[in-house]
């Protein structure tokens, strides 16, 4: 294998990963397993996406994670009520909604985490922040090899008419330091991982 | 600590206080006292903060990438979009601001008048393209006090307007303007063509001077405009070549407009003083009328030759003084009568010229020893008369002052002095008398007094 393709297979197993940990954390914390992670092919990196945003850093010395989660409060507000036991969407507050999503953010940030750590692969999650979506218009997708890996990843965990956006940034400074990934199997790992705390509540 | 979670540590700081600047900077940006949009290439809204939300009527999560241009009347769009494309083709050009009013959409009936500011945000990306702030300040109740104002301004019998540095007419705020100065439009026109110019021939050197110096004063120092403002033209007669008859007096006042230490503007009020003008011209000549009328009852009530009243005030005012006796208001009245002794052949002798001389300063010896209250009086000839509101010894007493005065009187007729002598009859008035009885018995009693020598006064016997 080239180490063109070897970095290629690298980047699309840490892309793959990111698309799976959110969407295993969505359903399981949801409860809503037909919650599924689609490409969003109509939609392109620095477009809002959504009026808020949940944004947390995954960092490690030879890889950075920033995820991004784009929403809508009258999206999440329908999904969540029944999970902070309320009896409508009218119930929840903006600031319930934002900490379910950050929550959201903070578990597959935690997924990911996890899965680098039994590849021996160490790296830190950030707090997550809650912020407005159109300040998604002055991030930086632009893409490059050198001297430092940076791609991103745009998709949607869809479920009825109801989609919660994610943008993905990955920079990655070393990438030996990060073979073990590139035997990441995910059916597998579904089987080992810790079924986590939704501990927002 | 591994440089691992020190870096996380440092970052959760960071993070933790940039969510805490966002959600502060997004507060401010909700209660924004006026609209505020982040707008896409497409004019799709990507942020609104509530007032925004609230002109537009949409919710807050339901402003997302909605076009403007679906929000507002199309009329209304078009204007923005032709700013819009303005700010697109002048890219040097980073913010363009403009008033445009938009319907209310809880207010259906009328629009609101904001004060747009449009600006391109430079860091803009590939998804969304070119972005722009617009952020619109409600300034409807600052137009509406405007608009109060300026129907104010407009019906005030004032001509009011501005010029600008070149003396060009700049803005107009009264209807009243164009009719005092009989104008269409006045706009850019100049002050001098419009005010002056046609009447310049009836304005004085220093007038001219003047208006030279209104053009000096702008654009320059306020010092200049105190200095030379005292030579400003501030009253004229103004009227169209043809129509002096048809012209108006016009004052005028000059209020200066500094920015920065310079007069760029005069505000220029102009009063119309026609009525003002034409009323003292009334009053002016009812003065003099009033003065003549004064005059003609003066020579008719004062004898020119002695400077004493009349028999004709003597018929107004000496019924007063003796009703007021019978009435009791005053305990007393009197009549003194005097005659010049042996006054024929004075006048025979020296002449008319020398008796009017005498019958002058025995006047004004008679005038000298009057009160105020007392009414002296040329009865005819050499004969005069003194009503005095007191008794007949005050009379006498009178009389007598006037008699020895007229005995010490010389006149000088070339080398010749001529002395002469009167004679008088005083008699006390009874209540209920008449004049002529009361004139009767001082004559009676003045022929006493001739027949006693003369150069003497007559008393009433039981006095």
């Amino acid at each position: 294998m080239t180490n063109n393709a070897k970095i290629d297979l690298l980047k699309d197993k840490i892309k793959f990963l990111v698309r799976h940990a959110a969407e295993d954390r969505v359903r399981k914390h949801t409860g809503q397993s037909e919650f599924s992670v689609i490409d969003a092919d109509d939609c392109l990196p620095g477009q809002v996406l959504g009026n808020w945003m949940s944004l947390i850093l995954i960092t490690g010395s030879a890889l950075k994670i920033t995820l991004k989660l784009h929403f809508s409060h009258n999206d999440i507000k329908p999904l969540i009520y029944p999970i902070y036991r309320k009896a409508s969407a009218a119930e929840i507050s903006d600031q319930q909604s934002m900490d379910f999503i950050k929550e959201l953010c903070n578990l597959t940030a935690g997924f990911i985490e996890q899965v680098f750590e039994h590849n021996d692969i160490s790296l830190g999650i950030s707090l997550p922040l809650g912020t407005r979506g159109f300040y998604e218009l002055f991030s930086d997708y632009t893409e490059s090899d050198y001297p430092m890996i940076k791609y991103h990843d745009l998709w949607r965990l869809s479920f009825d008419e109801l989609s919660i956006f994610g943008t993905v940034m990955f920079e990655i400074s070393d990438p030996n330091a990060l073979e073990n990934i590139t035997s990441y199997d995910q059916e597998n790992q579904d089987e080992d991982e810790d079924e986590g705390e939704f501990d927002f509540l | 600590m591994s440089n691992l979670n020190q870096t996380i540590q440092a970052s959760h700081k960071v993070l933790s206080l940039l969510e805490k600047a966002n959600s502060h900077s997004e507060q401010i940006i909700d209660s924004l006292p006026g609209v505020f949009l982040i707008l896409n290439e497409k004019f799709e809204i990507l942020r609104g903060n509530v007032e925004a939300s609230n002109i537009l009527g949409l919710e807050y999560e339901a402003l997302l990438r909605t076009p403007l241009s679906e929000l507002i009347k199309k009329d209304i769009w078009d204007v923005f979009l032709f700013h819009f494309n303005q700010l697109n083709e002048n890219q040097t050009t980073q913010g363009i601001k403009f008033e445009l009013a938009i319907h209310d959409h809880k207010q259906h009936t009328e629009r609101k008048s904001f004060y747009w500011h449009i600006t391109r945000i430079e860091d803009t990306n590939q998804a969304e393209g070119a972005v722009y702030s617009l952020m619109g300040k409600d300034i409807s109740e600052l137009r509406e006090a405007e608009n109060r104002l300026s129907s104010i301004f407009t019906n005030i019998p004032l001509g009011i307007f501005t010029i600008d540095e070149c003396g060009k007419i700049e803005d107009t705020y009264s209807n009243h303007l164009l009719f005092l100065l009989g104008a269409s439009d006045l706009n850019q026109k100049s002050l001098k063509d419009v005010l002056f110019e046609p009447i310049k021939k009836d304005l004085t050197r220093e007038e001219i001077d003047g208006i030279d110096n209104i053009y000096t004063c702008l654009n320059n120092s306020e010092k200049l405009f105190e200095e030379l403002s005292r030579s400003f033209p501030k009253n004229i007669f103004f009227y169209h070549p043809g129509k002096k008859n048809e012209g108006r007096h016009l004052q005028i006042s000059y209020k200066p407009v500094n920015y920065d230490g310079l007069l760029k503007r005069l505000l220029i009020i102009i009063e119309d003083r026609s009525a003002f003008v034409a009323s003292e011209k009334e009053q002016e000549r009812a003065n003099l009328l009033e003065k003549q009328s004064r005059a003609i009852y003066e020579s008719a009530i004062r004898d020119p030759l002695t400077g004493l009243y009349t028999r004709l005030y003597m018929a107004d005012h000496v019924e007063a003084l003796l009703n007021s006796h019978n009435r009791h208001n005053i305990a007393n009245a009197c009549l003194v009568m005097f005659d010049v002794d042996h006054f024929k052949p004075i006048n025979d002798t020296y002449g008319h010229d020398v008796g009017d001389k005498i019958l002058k300063s025995i006047g004004a010896i008679i005038l000298q020893q009057s009160r105020n209250t007392d009414i002296p009086i040329r009865f005819g000839g050499e004969e005069f008369l003194a009503f005095l509101p007191g008794d007949s010894k005050s009379g006498f007493l009178f009389a007598e002052r006037v008699r020895k005065s007229v005995e010490q009187l010389v006149t000088h007729v070339g080398d010749e002095a001529i002395s002469v002598t009167i004679s008088g009859g005083i008699s006390s008035h009874e209540v209920g008398e008449d004049l002529d009885s009361l004139i009767k018995r001082a004559d009676q009693l003045l022929y006493r007094a001739k027949k006693e020598g003369r150069n003497r006064n007559a008393i009433e016997q039981n006095i």
